[in-house]
């Protein structure tokens, strides 16, 4: 088991939780773009019921059906949490009256505790670049979803630390495409996965 | 009247009388019992549990006088007895009534003078009543002159009557004191009432009413920041509170006295939801059909309602819509509650791909806190899409994988239980023959089961019988099953998957227990011993079956692999981040930290004070009530022993609420300096 | 001329006289143990307040199953001293105690118990029992947290005791390192344990994650240095005196690796070993390898083995004033997330005492209570066992009697003699 920081993907039992095939990659890609963390190059897909789980201090999640743990998943997720780990939870439909939200922060708050606003000036947005808050996407206001742009993320925060971010922002959309593509970008919107990578792993 | 008839109407005097002096006697030996239980009580009070003993063993006692004197008088009842009585008193009868009775000649009684015979009977018999009836009388006074409360704990004692006792001084009001408890309706529970109460366990939302004895004036219940003052009821002081959630330590002031009621609230859990059926997840061909919906609640006090709920998803890629609803609602006031429903499939018009995810939701009926809801597991229902594999799993469909080797190895077990039974009575070889058979199908079975497990890793079926000589090809069970093993349960490299794999490792397991097992049945079975293969085969069942319950499978393809070649992405980013700030992280054992040192203060203050070392002990019990249970617990054994004054009971309790709080001391059996390494 | 009668009557006057003065002779004479009384250990106090009374022909024995109370052997010293001879016999078990402050927050006391080789002592406080130990190479240590009151060992009828030392106050730690999850969770372990963490975590060429002021790494604000691996440029040059003049240092896996270190770790380094089975679903500290210590350096002693060759996992080695601990271990981590539920604090527990065993924590000297070595304070003042003084009591008051006698007798013979010649 090497020192590697290893990008996870958490597989749950009820939804669609690969959505996002190409967002780990172009993350993996990001990190080794802008730091010298040294990143295994694939990234690993993890069972939520699993006691693997826990080798995976940050793990992401997303989809857009509904998100219902199961027994396993619950006590699983409810550990990680407890033992320092962090869920990045991103709703892929970004519609806070669809399916995935509601269901997803009901699970959250019934497994860890209610989910609450992150104020713009934690020092997640500070991390590594600087941002005055969550950068938006361009899928926000695409007609599909609730076409709001949400101004602050969600979080559970362990003694000031966060132990599960959610998002309203669709960034799995935004940062699912392959690492080659952003040549044809002008600013590379992965930017703020590596604030998030380096919150998760200093703080 | 005849001779004969008044004799026996004065037997029957004397009958009247003999009972009437038992009852008398009876009742002054109960009265007299009550009375120096009352006294005794007014002069050291004694405990509820005494006082109902001895109110019993008043009234066997007031029994056993009474009967005990009729059976000392039981000779009233023969005719001979009474008729010598008679003589006794009348000499002119000479013996005449004894003699007539004991012939039966009533001819002797002729002429004979019998009208005093009655009157001599009211006599006595009222005679001998008026000794028990002063002793009544005088223990009845006793009574009357004793406080109404002091006879009433001895005669109907019950919880909550310490505001009866005898008061020796008037100066402070909180002792004694009661509490009522009465806890909110939708429990159902009763009514408590406590005396002396120092550490109370109720329910959140109860309604805690102290009550004393005296004026209300100058009364006053702290707790928390909150200040309550008593009020009058007739000649008695009451305050009023009601249970939060949150622990409290109710500090009751009467001038310098001063009382500690630690109160430990009982949370109402949610209700526990098993949904029973649908067993597992589904995916269906033909999206109609009646879906039976069965599951159970149960609440610590009383459902309120309960239903299933469903959700509809439709779409696919980044489009999705749901419709969600409710069916099988139910109401409810017991602690469980069975429901069942029948979903229509056909009314929820359903396409290929759509999702249906189903669970059972309760409610129950806290109207304190708000009605918990508790939730069962989801079954996910999917509609197989045109031209996409499925496996069909309800009701008469084929069953999948696991289900197809069930059946096929519970056969098996059928089989070679019959050959074990009938092995006595047939020939060696043809046992030998027959167990062959099975044991060959044993190892098709084995076969089927392998290739599910290897198919599963991305490798190629049929790993066993393949006769390539290629170096990946296993030469052995023991080299398969270490490579199988080692796939399943380990992993060396980071990335957990490779190629095309299906990341459904975790149900690989209990498979390969069912494939290990058939293995060892197939060895015996082929060495003609079906009995020696029995256990296995049981064991492979178990285990197939145990994979089947497992983890639920999704069946979706795996993402495609982009490798990310990091060396050439390192710092090739154009822009450049900046260093930042970490924040400290607070200390976990800051509170364990100051509840160590309130704990060794309390101890200090033991060897001086046990009140006071008593309620210190609540009071920090109160606080840790929250997030400490086993060192509250300890604390309040401790706290109790303390207060009745154990010293062995206390340093035992307050032993083990100190290895709750801070650990057990880490012991190292060398001298070294770097002993405090664990 | 006197007769034979007179002569007689003479004769008996000079031997009564005679015996007399000998009787004089004798008790003007020093006599050592002339007369031995023997007591058991529960009596002698009760006995101390009549010896002291006696002269100093009695000789004083008592035969001790435990070494008594300090205030006991000071007064049969001072019986000594005064003449009395003093002896004891027994076996008391020879049990010591000390206890001192671990350094870092918390109130952990680290209880060192020395004892007859496999006595078992069993250690309480005011509160109660702490926990009961073996003696296996002549001592045990406990480590416990939280201490009320006096300490007290017992082992039989033997008992030492000791007070709780004072507190130690805890200066920062400073975890310097590459971005990871090892050095994330080291910080927030500590802090969680209340240390005060200084962090410097490098994510790329001149970016870091700080927290603190890094410099001055000296002994006045840090009390332990933990490197978690070779990313320590900016205290290579403060790290060597820094440790000399007394400050603590962990070396944790690979920064054993790092040049800078070479003259302070404990040993150098050899290749990691990776276990050819790796654990399941839980991990354990060291499960999944570490970086063995291949040769120690002159003076570092092993602290830990592991791993089918008994690699060498953790050692330890002194540097002028101050303590470095090298521990192979990288991935400590997946013991906090991966190791079951007690993973967690174990994880924290183990990290708190590590950095707690270097930590540069000056505190008042240890306190040289009474009783903490008693058997050792009962041989310093009264000398080792010994068996009691062979004269018995019943023989010298049976002389001495008889002699009075004899005198007597003789006396009264003579003037019963004398008498009945008629003379006065």
């Amino acid at each position: 088991m090497s020192a590697e920081f290893v990008f996870a993907t958490a597989q749950y039992e009820s939804g669609d939780w690969d959505s996002a095939p190409l967002l780990p990659a172009n993350i993996i890609d990001t990190i080794a773009r802008y730091t010298e963390i040294p990143v295994a190059p694939t990234g690993v897909i993890v069972p939520l019921s699993d006691a693997r789980l826990f080798r995976y201090p940050l793990v992401y999640l997303t989809g857009h059906l509904p998100v219902r743990f199961s027994d396993t998943e619950r006590r699983n997720v409810r550990a990680f949490v407890d033992r320092g780990g962090m869920l990045f939870i991103d709703d892929h439909n970004h519609d806070i009256d669809g399916t995935f939200h509601k269901t997803a922060t009901e699970e959250i708050a019934r497994t860890v505790a209610p989910l609450t606003e992150l104020p713009n000036d934690h020092p997640l947005y500070s991390a590594f670049f600087r941002f005055d808050g969550p950068p938006t996407t361009s899928h926000e206001l695409n007609g599909w979803g609730d076409n709001l742009v949400h101004k602050h993320l969600l979080a559970v925060q362990r003694r000031g630390r966060i132990s599960v971010l959610y998002s309203n922002k669709d960034y799995s959309s935004e940062w699912n495409y392959h690492p080659d593509n952003k040549r044809f970008l002008s600013v590379d919107n992965t930017r703020f996965a590596v604030n998030l990578v380096v919150y998760a792993l200093t703080a | 009247m005849s001779a004969l008839d008044r004799l026996r109407r004065v037997r029957g005097v004397l009958i009247a009388g003999v009972f009437l002096r038992a009852a008398l006697w009876g009742t002054f030996a109960a009265i007299s019992m009550i009375a120096i239980v009352a006294i005794a009580d007014a002069i050291a009070p004694v405990g509820l549990n005494v006082r109902v003993v001895l109110r019993v063993i008043a009234i066997l006692a007031g029994l056993v006088v009474g009967l005990t004197f009729v059976w000392r008088d039981r000779r009233v009842r023969e005719l001979d007895r009474v008729a010598l009585w008679i003589e006794e008193r009348v000499p002119a009868l000479s013996f005449a009534l004894v003699t007539a009775v004991e012939l039966g000649d009533p001819t002797l009684l002729v002429d004979m003078r019998t009208s005093d015979w009655t009157t001599l009977a009211w006599h006595r018999g009222l005679s001998r009543l008026l000794t028990p009836l002063a002793a009544l009388v005088a223990a009845t006074v006793v009574l009357l002159a004793l406080p109404s409360g002091v006879v009433a704990r001895a005669a109907a004692p019950r919880r909550g009557d310490s505001l009866s006792r005898a008061s020796r001084t008037a100066a402070n009001r909180i002792d004694p004191l009661v509490a009522e408890l009465r806890p909110p309706v939708y429990s159902g529970a009763r009514r408590q009432e406590i005396d002396e109460p120092r550490d109370v366990r109720v329910l959140v939302g109860s309604v805690l009413t102290l009550r004393g004895r005296g004026d209300a004036g100058g009364i006053i219940a702290i707790a928390s920041a909150d200040t309550t003052l008593a009020s009058a009821d007739a000649d008695r002081w009451q305050i009023t509170l009601r249970v939060s959630a949150k622990p409290l330590a109710i500090r009751l002031t009467d001038g310098t006295h001063v009382r500690i009621i630690a109160v430990e609230p009982i949370v109402d859990a949610p209700p526990q939801v098993a949904l029973t059926l649908p067993v597992h997840d589904s995916v269906l061909r033909v999206p109609s059909g009646r879906l039976p919906l069965a599951a159970e609640a149960t609440d610590d006090y009383a459902i309120a309602s309960a239903s299933f709920e469903y959700i509809v998803s439709s779409g696919e890629g980044e489009t999705f819509t749901f419709k969600s609803g409710v069916l099988g609602a139910v109401h409810s006031s017991g602690k469980q509650l069975k429901l069942s429903a029948t979903l229509s499939l056909d009314s929820l018009h359903l396409k290929p791909g759509d999702i249906v995810h189903l669970r059972a939701v309760a409610r129950d009926a806290n109207d304190v806190t708000g009605p918990g809801v508790g939730a069962s597991e989801t079954r996910a229902i999917r509609i197989a899409r045109a031209g996409e594999y499925d496996s069909v799993a309800v009701d008469a469909a084929a069953p999948p994988d696991a289900e197809q080797n069930v059946v096929s190895e519970r056969m098996l077990i059928m089989l070679a239980e019959a050959l074990e039974k009938q092995r006595p009575r047939l020939a060696r070889d043809s046992v030998r023959h027959e167990s062959h058979a099975i044991g060959v199908d044993q190892k098709k079975l084995r076969r089927a089961v392998g290739d599910v497990v290897f198919t599963r890793l991305g490798g190629a079926p049929t790993g066993e019988e393949h006769t390539d000589e290629s170096p990946e090809r296993a030469k052995t069970m023991q080299e398969m099953l270490a490579r199988a093993d080692s796939a399943t349960n380990r992993s060396i490299d980071p990335v957990d998957f490779e190629g095309g794999e299906s990341p459904v490792v975790a149900v690989n397991k209990p498979l390969l227990e069912a494939y290990n097992a058939m293995w060892d049945a197939s060895t015996a079975l082929e060495l003609g011993d079906p009995g020696a293969a029995l256990p296995h085969m049981r064991r492979a069942l178990a285990a197939i079956q145990k994979a089947r319950a497992a983890e639920r499978l999704y069946l979706r393809g795996a993402p495609p692999p982009v490798v990310i070649d990091i060396d050439k992405a390192r710092l090739k980013g154009k822009d450049k981040g900046a260093s930042s700030t970490r924040r400290p992280e607070m200390p976990i054992d800051s509170v364990t930290s100051i509840r160590a040192n309130r704990l060794d203060h309390a101890i200090e203050i033991a060897r001086t004070s046990s009140s006071a070392a008593a309620d210190s002990l609540l009071l920090l019990r109160v606080d840790a009530l929250a997030d400490a249970p086993a060192f509250a617990s300890a604390l309040g054994d401790a706290a109790a022993a303390v207060r009745r004054g154990d010293g062995a009971a206390a340093t035992d309790a307050l032993a083990r609420a100190r290895r709750a709080l801070v650990g057990a001391p880490i012991v190292r059996d060398s001298l070294s300096r770097w002993g405090i390494i664990p | 001329m006197r007769s034979p009668r007179s002569r007689l009557e003479i004769a008996l006057r000079i031997c009564a006289f005679g015996v007399i003065g000998w009787m004089f002779g004798q008790s003007l004479r020093p006599n050592a143990g002339v007369r031995v009384e023997r007591v058991r250990g529960a009596d002698v106090s009760a006995r101390l307040p009549v010896w002291t009374r006696q002269s100093a022909n009695v000789a004083l024995h008592t035969e001790l199953d435990a070494a008594p109370n300090d205030w006991i052997v000071d007064w049969l010293a001072a019986l000594r001293h005064s003449g009395h001879v003093v002896t004891w016999s027994g076996s008391p078990p020879a049990i010591a105690l000390a206890a001192d402050a671990v350094a870092g927050p918390g109130d952990n006391v680290h209880v060192a118990v020395a004892g007859p080789d496999r006595a078992v002592i069993h250690l309480r406080d005011d509160a109660g029992a702490l926990d009961s130990v073996r003696v296996s190479t002549m001592g045990a240590t406990v480590t416990t947290p939280g201490v009320s009151g006096d300490l007290i060992a017992t082992s039989g009828a033997q008992r030492a005791t000791i007070q709780s030392p004072d507190t130690v106050r805890a200066r920062a730690v400073v975890v310097i390192g590459n971005a990871g999850w090892e050095g994330k969770f080291i910080a927030l372990a500590l802090e969680e344990r209340g240390w005060p963490v200084i962090a410097r975590f490098g994510v790329a060429p001149g970016v870091a994650v700080s927290q603190g002021a890094l410099l001055p790494v000296d002994t006045s604000r840090v009390a332990a240095v933990v490197v978690v691996d070779t990313a320590l440029q900016s205290l290579a040059s403060s790290l060597d005196a820094y440790v000399r003049s007394g400050g603590g240092l962990v070396i944790a896996g690979p920064a054993s690796l790092s040049p800078v270190l070479a003259t302070l770790r404990a040993g150098a380094p050899s290749a990691r070993f990776t276990p050819t089975a790796l654990p399941g679903d839980t991990i354990g500290l060291g499960a999944t390898g570490f970086y063995p210590v291949a040769s120690l350096a002159p003076g570092s002693i092993p602290l830990e083995r592991r791993g089918p060759n008994g690699g060498i996992a953790v050692a330890a080695r002194r540097i002028g004033a101050g303590r470095v601990i090298q521990i192979g271990y990288d991935d400590s981590w997946r013991w906090r997330m991966t190791g079951g539920p007690s993973g967690e604090a174990a994880h924290r527990v183990w990290w708190s005492r590590v950095v707690a065993s270097v930590a540069y924590a000056p505190g008042p000297a240890p306190r040289a209570s009474e009783g903490t070595a008693p058997v050792a304070n009962l041989v310093a003042r009264l000398g080792p066992a010994r068996p009691a003084p062979s004269i018995s009591l019943a023989s010298q008051a049976v002389d001495q009697k008889i002699l009075m006698t004899i005198a007597l007798l003789l006396l009264l013979g003579e003037w019963a003699s004398r008498r009945l010649r008629g003379l006065r």
